[in-house]
């Protein structure tokens, strides 16, 4: 907890926060303006919702790129690891500071949700939905950042690792698409990489559906990378 | 020592067993993740949050489904939906409740780009019933030879006829004109019906039924020509001597040609008709076409959206309904069900009810898997269109009768003596109908002997049928106080109900519009005579019966007893409401050993399912016209109690949705521009810079 | 194993692959005492540090700190210790009672504790007016305070610096070497460092290691007995027969020849005495060469250091 509250205000006291918060707003703000603020529309943040992980891939990696990488480059890691607590706590408030900074970017859309209540009558069991899916997607993006950050000292290769990655967990229901023939083995791998897509998944919660199956997407795929960067964290030492 | 030197290698131990430790722990976590990831993905829990339900699927449909997935046989939805971005993920999400919930269901969302993909697909549910056609097109392939032969040797025949000089130039032209037919217009109708042939079985899917009938016109064209070359006494008449001895000579061949000819035509002709004919010209944009283990359907947009009458038309323009998922649940339902249940309209006297005044309720039917028929029993008018058939063509268990009651008599014909219309030989009927365990619909209408003697009710006909069931169908009619027939002639004195008693029949109407007419005159006498039908106080006591329709608090309509130009209340005589309407009745008997139920509802409006009750009437909508079901409970009440009369009661209740969502409203353009640049996509992420920046200036300091 | 010892290091070693960093070292430091751990760059002494600080397992040998196994109680010895890492990495965006506060609290203490913590060590370092300042905007002498308040914030019973002094400026030097000493008694300190004066100013003991290997250790004034003195000769005359001339006489160990020319100096190693300087002068003023200077010197632990751990010095 207290590595989480460092993290939260040594964020708030970094330029990156604030231009990770300016693309955040900017992003949702012209697909909010675009596709869900529009007369006639449903009052519905789902489209919102359904977009916003193109906006994310990129931007939860600026958000968690330093999250260790720093700590190896600077040889803070050092004084962590000699502090008295185990490589499980420590991963535990990095996570649970990113979240909270990821958090506090969802807090951000309630200007448009806010809007929304102005001109329409959103509703409200749907809303919860979408931002309780936002806030899985949030937890498996912040996830992977925190694997690539793990891994390297160097911040630009933990951004690119996890821009990557996510960007194949964002397009890959779109890349599945492209996959020719229809031999069995190509049609195992188009709906793996369906399966593989957040956008499979988010898009039960931002219609307001909650499914097992997709909450446990989220949060196995949250889970393997916390693992693994657990693992790389206790194996950092062994080298 | 040893011990020492244990200890140094401790370390090293230690490494290893970290290892061993962290591999272990890796694939046992992979393990359970993996065992989580399964198993959430075979066992879906899901939870609908949207405060209207938008995303669960009715229990009936789930009822359905669980039959479908019992069945363990694949259905395919396919939504062709693709102009409209909002409908398009309406039908989307809701295909994808029905693959959600069914494992044996998959939803996809296709384009008219994909439609051999899906034709291929409806040809394979349908090829048994398409082979007969593609084995009649390649029997033409030897037919087509032989003819081909056959032209070609008349064709050569016929030419050195008009070769021959010292044939007269009247039978060279004549032979020559034959010639023509054989070697041009025949030969080259001929190529071109195997090109048009080849064409259609080159496609795929090959739709064999284009072939057929493109052959059927041209033997109709070629037949008549062969024919008469064949046949002595025409062509004697029409020919010159020279000619006639020759097609006297060929006149074996003529007739071989000509009569395999005919059996082919014929042949064609017996072929059945195809039910994937009408499937695939039903296919369009803004279609969901289901496709069963057997079978496919094709549901229309328009019974997907369903425009309807606002409840206060002046405050709002009609409102298209999503029902979509009645719709494709009773596609469903239609493709699951084994057999169809068999609905016999019975009028004594009237013509066939299920294709003239009820014939939107006959479709309603049918898309539901019900096999209508029609039964005009002896005893109606004399001298009536349909010919009376002392027997019916369906009854017994699992037979739906819609019993309609008799036809009053025509004036004309009473006064020409006639015997008014009879409803007993329809009663004995339905007496055996519900002795062998068969359900009944009855319209309880009072009729009136003779219009012109008094305009009173004369008993209620099917009264035994009804009382043992401890129905009740009384002498009073349904008046309308407030109906002013001076208003218009035209004007029928309607009234309007959208409560019902609780009952699986009303559960999905409640709510709906449904319009009953009440007893009022018009220039032909009475349009009508609804009928109070209520639970009989002394019923048996093994009869479960509900009313199922009553008048509310509507103190404007009453059950009056004596009819007269001017009705009036008499609270000694009359039914305040809410007066009973309509009552559903079950029994439970012992039919050949097996307990059974009988069911029967008694409804006291027969006009309830006609046609002009329940057609869309043009609306205009913004400026548009859209067709608007004006009392969609009318027909919602008569189907469902068809429904829960066969068994299938869990097909009804699938209610409407109203599509009617809440909506963004209008906005002044320069209020929205001013929220974008103030807020959106200018003021909120400046905002976000403007804090960093003072946040670093104090930090920096 | 002694009782008093507060680190106790038994054959420690460390492989990185096939190289061996640190090669079964052996040490205690008695409770109370500023041990200097001297070695030159590369020898292993940051590794060994890391080893007792659980930043690193160990491939073999044991080693305990208050006690406490550094593998199987690491978080024991974690919160045992003190440890200032030789770069002194802190993060730089924070102010500097934020930072302390924040380690306050990895540490488990609560509020009334970190306060007072707080106000004591920077007082004790000298920080007490920057305790505001961000990090970032810090000297390095600064950061350095910061980085021993720090190590000394939960008051462990060890404290292990690593180059506490590099980057000070001789003033902040002294006043943490000071501060160091000051250290003792309530503190068991580990001092590693390359200069040498430090560890003659501070330390009790000194830790010589080289390659890995542990090569002296002792009193500093045991270290420098065992070099013996010396005397520095001035004299006109040519080198190489001063140099034999001298050497010639007995009790002398050896002479090096420090710097040639017409006047030459050399450095004479051997039993310092009165006597000795008497033959020398007299052998000098016999051969008629000018005897400008002769002064005694006494050992340097930095010569003593640079002789063991060079290999070509020890072997001469």
């Amino acid at each position: 907890m207290t590595i989480a509250k460092r993290e939260v205000t040594s964020l708030f006291f970094s330029p990156i926060a604030y231009i990770v918060m300016f693309l955040f707003l900017l992003y949702m703000g012209l697909v909010f303006a675009g596709l869900v603020f529009v007369p006639g529309q449903l009052t519905e943040l789902r489209r919102l919702v359904d977009f916003s992980r193109f906006g994310l891939f990129f931007i939860v990696p600026l958000m968690t790129m330093s999250l260790f990488s720093d700590e190896y480059r600077s040889g803070r890691i050092e004084m962590l690891r000699t502090s008295p607590i185990t490589e499980f706590d420590l991963l535990l408030g990095k996570f649970i500071g990113a979240m909270f900074f990821f958090l506090i970017l969802l807090g951000l859309t309630l200007i448009h949700l806010t809007l929304l209540m102005i001109f329409g009558h959103p509703d409200y069991g749907q809303t919860f939905s979408c931002y309780l899916g936002l806030a899985l997607m949030g937890m498996m993006f912040v996830s992977v950042g925190l694997f690539y950050s793990s891994c390297t000292q160097n911040q630009i290769v933990a951004a690119l690792g996890s821009l990557l990655t996510l960007g194949f967990f964002t397009f890959s229901g779109g890349l599945s698409e492209l996959i020719p023939g229809s031999t069995k083995i190509f049609e195992w791998i188009h709906s793996a990489m369906i399966y593989l897509s957040v956008g499979t998944h988010l898009e039960d919660f931002s219609k307001g559906v909650l499914d097992t199956s997709h909450l446990s997407y989220f949060l196995g795929f949250s889970a393997i990378f916390l693992f693994m960067t657990y693992l790389v964290l206790e194996s950092r030492k062994w080298r | 020592m040893t011990q020492n030197e244990n200890q140094i290698e401790s370390g090293a131990s230690a490494r290893g067993m970290y290892w061993v430790n962290l591999s272990l722990l890796a694939v046992l976590g992979a393990v359970i993740l993996g065992f989580a990831l399964y198993m959430t993905n075979t066992h879906k829990l899901h939870a609908d949050l949207t405060s209207g339900g938008i995303y669960s699927l009715s229990g009936s449909t789930k009822k359905l489904l669980q039959q479908v997935d019992e069945k363990g046989q694949g259905y395919e939805l396919v939504s062709l939906f693709n102009s409209d971005a909002e409908k398009n993920t309406q039908v989307r999400d809701l295909l994808g409740e029905y693959s959600r919930v069914s494992k044996r269901i998959t939803g996809k969302d296709l384009s008219e780009a994909n439609r051999d993909e899906i034709l291929g697909k409806i040809f394979d549910r349908y090829a048994g019933e398409i082979k007969p056609y593609e084995n009649a097109v390649s029997e033409f392939e030897k037919l087509s030879k032989s003819l081909d032969n056959f032209s070609e040797i008349e064709g050569a025949n016929l030419g050195a006829l008009a070769q021959k000089e010292k044939n007269s130039a009247q039978t060279r032209k004549e032979c020559a004109e034959l010639q023509g037919f054989f070697n041009s217009s025949l030969k080259e109708e001929l190529a071109r019906q195997q090109r048009a042939i080849r064409k259609i079985s080159d496609s795929k899917p090959a739709e064999w039924w284009k072939a057929t009938a493109s052959l059927k016109t041209f033997l109709d064209e070629a037949l008549p020509d062969i024919t008469s070359l064949a046949d002595k006494g025409k062509y004697k008449e029409t020919f010159s001597a020279p000619l006639i001895a020759y097609l006297d000579s060929a006149a074996d061949r003529y007739k071989a040609m000509s009569d395999s000819l005919k059996t082919y035509k014929e042949h064609l002709d017996k072929l059945p008709p195809l039910k994937v004919q009408d499937v695939i010209d039903s296919i369009g944009s803004n279609t969901i076409i289901v496709l069963g283990p057997t079978a496919a359907k094709v549901i229309g947009s328009s019974d997907i959206y369903k425009v309807q009458r606002s409840p206060n038309p002046r405050e709002t323009g009609p409102t298209a309904s999503f029902e979509g998922e009645q719709a494709v649940s009773s596609a469903i339902l239609g493709l699951v069900r084994p057999d169809k249940v068999k609905v016999v309209f019975i009028s004594a006297g009237s013509g066939p009810l299920s294709s003239g005044a009820y014939s939107m309720i006959t479709d309603r039917l049918k898309d539901l898997n019900f096999e209508v028929m029609d039964w005009s029993p002896p005893g109606g008018n004399p001298g009536e269109r349909a010919p009376a058939d002392p027997n019916p063509p369906a009854e017994g268990k699992g037979v739906v009768w819609i019993v309609f009651p008799p036809e009053q008599s025509n004036p004309q014909m009473a006064a020409m003596g006639m015997p008014a219309p009879s409803p007993t030989g329809v009663i004995e009927a339905v007496k055996k109908h519900i002795a062998d365990g068969g359900q009944v619909l009855i319209f309880a209408e009072q009729t009136s002997t003779n219009p012109f003697a008094s305009e009173g009710p004369a008993g209620f006909p099917y009264e035994e049928i009804t009382r043992g069931f401890g129905v009740d169908v009384k002498a009073n009619f349904m008046v309308l106080k407030s109906y002013d027939s001076q208003e218009g002639s035209e004007a029928l004195p309607l009234f309007e109900l959208s409560r019902f008693p609780e009952h699986p029949i009303t559960k999905p109407i409640q709510s709906l519009p449904t319009r009953f007419v009440a007893v009022g005159r018009s220039q032909m006498g009475f349009v009508g005579a609804p009928t109070v039908v209520g639970v009989d106080p002394k019923k048996p006591a093994d009869v479960d019966a509900q009313v199922i329709v009553d008048t509310g608090n509507d103190r404007s309509i009453w059950g009056e007893s004596t009819v007269s130009a001017e009705p009036k209340f008499d609270p000694k005589e009359d039914l305040a409401s809410p007066v009973p309407l309509a009552v559903a009745a079950s029994k439970k008997v012992t039919v050949s050993g097996k307990q059974e139920e009988l069911r029967i509802v008694v409804i006291g409006s027969k006009t309830l399912g006609r046609n002009e009750l329940i057609q869309p009437q043009l609306q205009m909508r913004s400026g548009a016209l859209y067709q608007v079901v004006p009392y969609p409970g009318n027909a919602e009440l008569f189907v469902n109690s068809v429904l829960w009369l066969s068994g299938y009661e869990n097909m009804i209740a699938v209610s409407a949705k109203s599509n009617a969502a809440l909506r963004i409203r209008d906005i002044q353009p320069a209020v929205l521009t001013t929220l974008r640049w103030g807020v959106l996509w200018g003021g909120a992420p400046a905002a976000a810079l403007i804090a960093g920046a003072v946040v670093y200036a104090i930090r920096r300091r | 194993m002694s009782h008093a010892a507060d680190i106790v290091v038994d054959r420690l070693s460390k492989a990185y692959g096939a190289f061996l960093a640190v090669d079964r070292i052996s040490f205690e430091v008695p409770k109370g005492t500023i041990v200097g751990f001297l070695g030159p760059n590369g020898a292993g002494k940051t590794t060994t540090i890391r080893m007792l600080t659980c930043y690193l397992p160990p491939t073999g040998g044991t080693a305990s700190v208050a006690g406490y196994d550094v593998f199987r109680q690491s978080l024991d010895v974690r919160k045992k210790i003190g440890y200032l890492p030789e770069s002194t990495p802190l993060y730089t965006e924070m102010r500097v009672q934020e930072y302390l506060d924040f380690k306050g609290k990895l540490h488990g203490m609560d509020r009334s504790t970190r306060q007072k913590r707080i106000a004591e060590v920077a007082a004790r370092c000298w920080i007490t007016d920057r305790l505001q300042s961000v990090i970032g905007t810090l000297s390095k002498g600064y950061r350095q305070r910061v980085g021993i308040a720090d190590a000394m914030l939960h008051n462990p019973p060890v404290l292990v610096l690593d180059e506490p002094t590099v980057g000070l400026d001789p003033s902040q030097i002294r006043e943490a070497r000071r501060l160091i000493s000051e250290l003792a008694g309530d503190h068991t300190v580990l001092l590693s460092t390359h200069i040498l004066q430090e560890v003659e100013m501070v330390c009790k003991r000194v830790i010589i290691i080289a390659n890995g290997k542990i090569v002296a250790q002792g009193t500093p004034d045991e270290l420098k007995n065992r070099l013996g003195s010396g005397l520095i000769v001035e004299v006109r005359g040519p080198a190489d027969q001063v140099r034999s001339a001298i050497n010639a006489i007995p009790g002398i160990t050896g002479v090096d020849v420090l710097q040639n020319g017409p006047v030459c100096r050399v450095g004479v190693r051997g039993k310092n005495s009165a006597e000795l300087r008497e033959q020398i002068a007299a052998l000098v003023s016999l051969r008629g060469w000018g005897l400008r200077e002769m002064r005694t010197e006494g050992a340097s632990l930095e010569e003593f250091f640079v002789r063991i751990t060079d290999p070509g010095s020890a072997a001469a």
